[in-house]
């Protein structure tokens, strides 16, 4: 309770041996409880459909919510494991496409980890998709000692891409590193000891993003990977629910060839193999330290392809595997397989509440049947002590522009939820890791349609019920969705290079007018506000098509 | 040259001018045209209160839900400076006043120098404060000594030295003969520090070593001598129980008027319609929430964790003991809350980072000053009673052959206060002070009351406060039987009815 000022860092972050008092997890699972006896009060029941639309979305809350406060209940301290006995271990590098110098810096790093017995392999996919750079990449991995492995196809993409390595090598042990996850020299020191538990097939480690500050869509997503590999992943661990992220783990390779290798047949196979290796028992560890580091989606479609994929290997899980129905895995292990893969339903969940208060105020009809006061006294326990969990558990690193990303990505969820449904085959797409700025304004297209819908929906509700307390309240609700989901419009376009570009042509002959004004007259101040509207345009990059290329901005002096 | 400029501006901000021109706010507000308003019932019965024998004043505040201290004081303030309007209220405005730098220390001991200003804005400006100061009651003297009792409690706490015992002592004997709601703020101290003292991890700073077990014998003896010093008053209150009371009877309150009392402490007392369409603002609540998540540091600390319960408890504890014992809840009583709360407020602002600070926080402090100006200005306000106007004429247009009703009988008091008419004056029932309470109301005393007071009359004023108790009744039972030659009305409850008497 003291009062602590001190910054934490990343690292800190994740490897904190934090836990929220139970007695404030009590206090939240009850209030939650509390808030779902008021919506099963049949007499709140006002125009049935919306309502029932109302009671799924939030059973779906109170779910989530209750979910949480599980996963964080004790929060497993990490534990060093020392090696016992020195296994081989192969060391997997999936390439597919990724510049060369960001393919290096993970080489090079991986060919430095202090362990006796490891051999570092580039599994290049750059050949079968003709990508530019292959060979430079192969080249470049000879020449630091590890060894090129390329398919003539890309069968399987990266499930594929492994299976194929695991057919030409022979280790016990796999260490599976996306091509810009750079690993600490103690990797293996960290990870390998916890394989003297024969039933351990899965050592994961966080991912973290080195280039967190770089941009507010990179900050938002490292504080989503924040709370994922912190207390839930912490949670997981403790639960024996840990599972694979693709990257930055270590993978026993008899228990791999058992489950058949890993699944080609899911988008996120990582996530299917580790159901595979639950199913049949296995111990899964986490690893609260971060022993690698990667790089954030640097651009809003970046970042949608890598939350598709994650949306739609998870919704399979639930919509596939039935994980609740699998009597081969624990309460736990259930209930862990269902909260995180139920996460990404949120999409529906999200529209259908952001939608009613845009529909009442269309149609008129009420969902619910009772006064503001009373439904304050149930929810606001709720959603407070929510937030205030979600501080404890996170140490207060939880931020807005986290959940503001989050909701932003319901639409993603959805048509990741959608697809699975229709059973469409979606292709794998890797994350580019390139830096690029530009005009992703599309994906934010649903989220300027909600705004335009519920902007003519408080004018529409104005004119027609005047400036009364439903309008004012849906209005309300309206307002808070928007700023949920403007989480998707700032990443989709450089907004303040836009800003700068404008300023600088209505201030251009003004600007001009002054600086003459000063060569003639002297040292001649302009007016604040006249400098403020006179600024240059700074360095943010954006695109124009002019005759084919784009054009930068200098950077202001 | 611009530096400079800025430099200034900075210590304009953070030094002294600064607090000193929230405390001219704070006095402008608090005592500028202190008697725009009339006096309001409540008012006018502790002047009539205070205007008695201090041995009167005692027996009466046994029979009463209120202490004596107030009204003891306010009877030696009417001897030395009489009983005008701006008199009267300068003895609220007082403590209303030193309230703002007590809020400010109080909140600097919670969240540090620099907010602290931020708090001391809301306080100076706060609504309800405001109302409370520009009123003779006993509510700015509670806040005042409410806030100092925080105040030395903390200091206990942090700095633990005899003096802040003593005075820790001598303001918890004036807040428990100010008001039985005082009672709550201790209670909430001596729960905050039962949780500080089981729990080692609450901590005020890292150099925190008092030992707690010493602090507790020292609060002890507190405790036991505030107690002492009120245990001859609950003597005289369970020697006297039976003989009567003049306790008001109360509604059970619902949960609206636990939102209710909350946006009340944030806007004051705003006309019906504005309350509710601000209240339905409710779901940007939420929204706040999720924008306080931006910190990535601990916001807490045993001060804000005090500052929590100190501003929710009491009016939860008196909500349910409302609802399961007996209605006892009004958001007057509740007051205590409102200095933790503006701590809390101004930590929650200042707490969010960037532009929006700036932003929610000017919107907040417009919306303070809006209020304020409604609150003055607004001839809806819910708790404004313009006695003075109604009485006033009275006065003008009333002469012997007319009779004047008020209902319910007690609103004779501001009544009393203003009248200087020739007109006979009664009360429905008819209510003689001199023998006793106020007789019941039912059906057919009215009608026979009413007859009485027709005879030999011209016409019948009948000045009716219509948000008390029976006065829709009255009113029900003239419109039906009497001719209605007019209808005035002086603010949202005071209402004038004038009736033909004569040839009926």
């Amino acid at each position: 309770m003291n009062s602590d000022k001190q910054v934490k860092t990343p690292h800190e972050i994740i490897s904190a041996n934090i836990q929220a008092p139970k007695v404030f997890l009590i206090l939240n699972i009850a209030a939650t409880i509390f808030y779902l006896f008021w919506w099963f009060d049949l007499r709140n029941v006002g125009n049935p459909l919306l309502y029932l639309a109302l009671f799924i979305g939030e059973v779906y809350h109170v779910w989530q919510a209750i979910g949480f406060a599980i996963t964080v209940w004790n929060q497993k301290k990490t534990r060093h494991v020392p090696i016992r006995r020195i296994y081989p271990v192969d060391i997997f590098i999936t390439v597919c496409g990724e510049p060369v110098e960001i393919v290096e810096k993970t080489v090079r790093a991986a060919m430095d980890i202090e362990y006796p017995d490891f051999k570092v392999y580039v599994l290049n996919d750059g050949k079968g998709r003709n990508l530019p750079g292959w060979r430079e990449i192969n080249s470049m991995a000879e020449k630091y000692g590890a060894i090129p492995i390329t398919r003539e196809n890309n069968k399987g993409n990266k499930a594929g891409n492994i299976n194929n390595a695991l057919a030409l090598t022979y280790a016990p042990f796999v260490v599976v590193f996306d091509a810009d996850h750079i690993p600490s020299p103690d990797f293996l020191e960290k990870t390998m000891g916890h394989f003297s538990d024969h039933e351990v097939v899965l050592v994961q480690t966080p991912q973290y993003y080195k280039n967190r500050n770089d941009n507010f869509l990179t900050t938002a997503a490292w504080e989503q990977q924040e709370l994922f590999f912190g207390p839930i992943c912490r949670g997981k661990g403790r639960m024996n629910a840990t599972f694979w992220c693709g990257t930055n783990a270590v993978v026993r390779r008899k228990a791999l060839e058992e489950i058949g290798g890993v699944p080609e047949d899911n988008i996120a196979e990582d996530f299917l193999a580790s159901f595979r290796f639950h199913e049949k028992g296995y111990k899964t560890v986490y690893v609260a330290e971060v022993l690698a580091e990667g790089l954030a989606p640097h651009n809003l479609e970046n970042y949608v392809k890598q939350q598709f994929r994650w949306a739609r290997g998870s919704s399979e899980i639930i919509l596939r595997h039935f994980p609740l129905f699998n009597r081969k895995l624990t309460v736990w292990q259930k209930i862990q397989y269902m909260y995180s893969s139920s996460y990404y339903m949120n999409g529906f969940i999200a529209l259908m509440d952001a939608l009613v208060p845009i529909i009442v105020l269309f149609t008129g009809v009420i969902p619910v049947h009772d006064t503001t006061s009373s439904f304050m006294l149930y929810f606001f326990p709720f959603i407070f002590s929510t937030i205030y969990i979600l501080m404890l558990s996170t140490e207060n690193t939880i931020t807005f522009r986290a959940i503001q990303l989050s909701m932003s990505s319901s639409f993603v969820f959805m048509q990741a939820v959608m697809d699975t449904i229709r059973g469409t085959k979606s292709s794998f797409k890797v994350t580019s890791k390139a830096y690029e700025a530009g005009n992703f304004l599309k994906y934010a297209l649903p989220h300027f349609a909600y705004m335009a819908a519920g902007i003519t929906a408080i004018i529409y509700g104005l004119a027609k019920y005047g400036f009364v307390p439903s309008l004012i309240t849906n209005a309300s609700w309206i307002l808070f969705n928007m700023a949920m989901f403007s989480g998707f419009i700032r990443v989709a376009y450089p907004w303040m290079a836009l800003y700068n570009r404008i300023m600088y042509v209505v201030t251009f002959i003004p600007n001009k007018i002054v600086r003459f004004a000063g060569s003639v007259f002297g040292d001649i101040k302009p007016r604040i506000a006249f400098e403020l509207l006179s600024r240059e345009p700074v360095e943010v990059e954006l695109p124009r098509k002019t005759k084919g290329k784009k054009e930068y901005f200098q950077k202001s002096q | 040259m611009r530096e400079t400029k800025l430099i200034n501006l900075n210590r304009f901000f953070d030094g002294k001018v600064l607090w000193l021109s929230i405390m001219a706010i704070a006095l402008f507000v608090r005592f500028f045209y202190l008697d725009a308003l009339s006096l309001r019932l409540d008012e006018a019965q502790s002047v009539w209160q205070a205007s008695h024998s201090l041995e009167f004043i005692k027996t009466y505040m046994l029979k009463n839900v209120h202490l004596p201290l107030h009204n003891s004081l306010l009877h030696m303030w009417l001897r030395i400076f009489g009983s005008s309007e701006i008199s009267v209220r300068v003895m609220s405005a007082i403590p209303g006043l030193l309230t703002v730098p007590a809020l400010y220390l109080l909140s600097k001991e919670i969240i540090g120098r620099k907010r602290s200003l931020l708090t001391m804005l809301f306080g100076a400006l706060s609504p309800i404060w405001v109302w409370y100061s520009r009123e003779i009651r006993m509510y700015t003297l509670l806040i005042f000594i409410t806030t100092l009792s925080y105040l030395f409690f903390i200091k206990i706490l942090k700095y633990n030295r005899p003096r802040y015992y003593v005075w820790y002592t001598a303001v918890n004997i004036i807040g428990i003969y100010t008001h039985y709601f005082f009672s709550l703020v201790l209670l909430v101290q001596a729960l905050f520090f039962l949780i500080s003292f089981l729990d080692r991890k609450i901590k005020w700073s890292s150099d925190d070593v008092y030992d707690k077990r010493k602090q507790l014998l020292g609060l002890s003896l507190c405790a036991i001598t505030v107690m002492g010093t009120f245990a001859p008053w609950l003597y005289m209150l369970y020697s006297s129980y039976g003989s009567g009371t003049l306790a008001p009877v109360l509604a059970r309150p619902t949960t609206f008027n636990v939102i209710l009392s909350y946006f009340e402490f944030t806007s004051g007392f705003l006309p019906d319609v504005l309350t509710s369409l601000a209240i339905s603002f409710w779901p940007v609540i939420i929204l706040f929430g999720f924008v306080f998540l931006t910190k990535r540091q601990n916001p807490f600390s045993p001060g804000i964790l005090l500052a929590l319960m100190g501003a929710t408890l009491p009016v939860f504890i008196i909500y349910f003991a409302s609802v399961l014992i007996k209605p006892m809840y009004l958001t007057r009583y509740l007051i205590t809350v409102t200095p933790m709360y503006y701590i809390l407020l101004a930590w929650y602002f200042t707490e969010i980072q960037g532009k929006l600070r700036v932003i929610l926080t000017t919107i907040f402090i417009s919306t303070l000053l809006l209020s304020l100006y409604l609150q003055a200005t607004h001839p809806d306000n819910p708790v404004r009673e313009n006695y003075r106007e109604a009485v006033a004429y009275l006065n003008e247009n009333t002469n012997s052959r007319d009779i004047i009703i008020l209902a319910p009988p007690y609103t004779i008091y501001p009544f009393q206060y203003y009248y200087e008419g020739t007109a006979k004056v009664s009360t429905m029932p008819i209510w003689d002070k001199k023998k006793g309470g106020i007789p019941e109301f039912n059906e057919d005393r009215m009608a026979n009351d009413v007859k009485s007071l027709q005879a030999t009359h011209k016409r019948m004023f009948l000045l009716l406060t219509t948000n008390l108790e029976n006065s829709d009744k009255v009113k029900a039972y003239f419109d039906e039987h009497y001719t209605k030659l007019d209808k005035i009305k002086f603010s949202k409850d005071v209402w004038l009815e004038v009736y033909q008497a004569e040839y009926q």
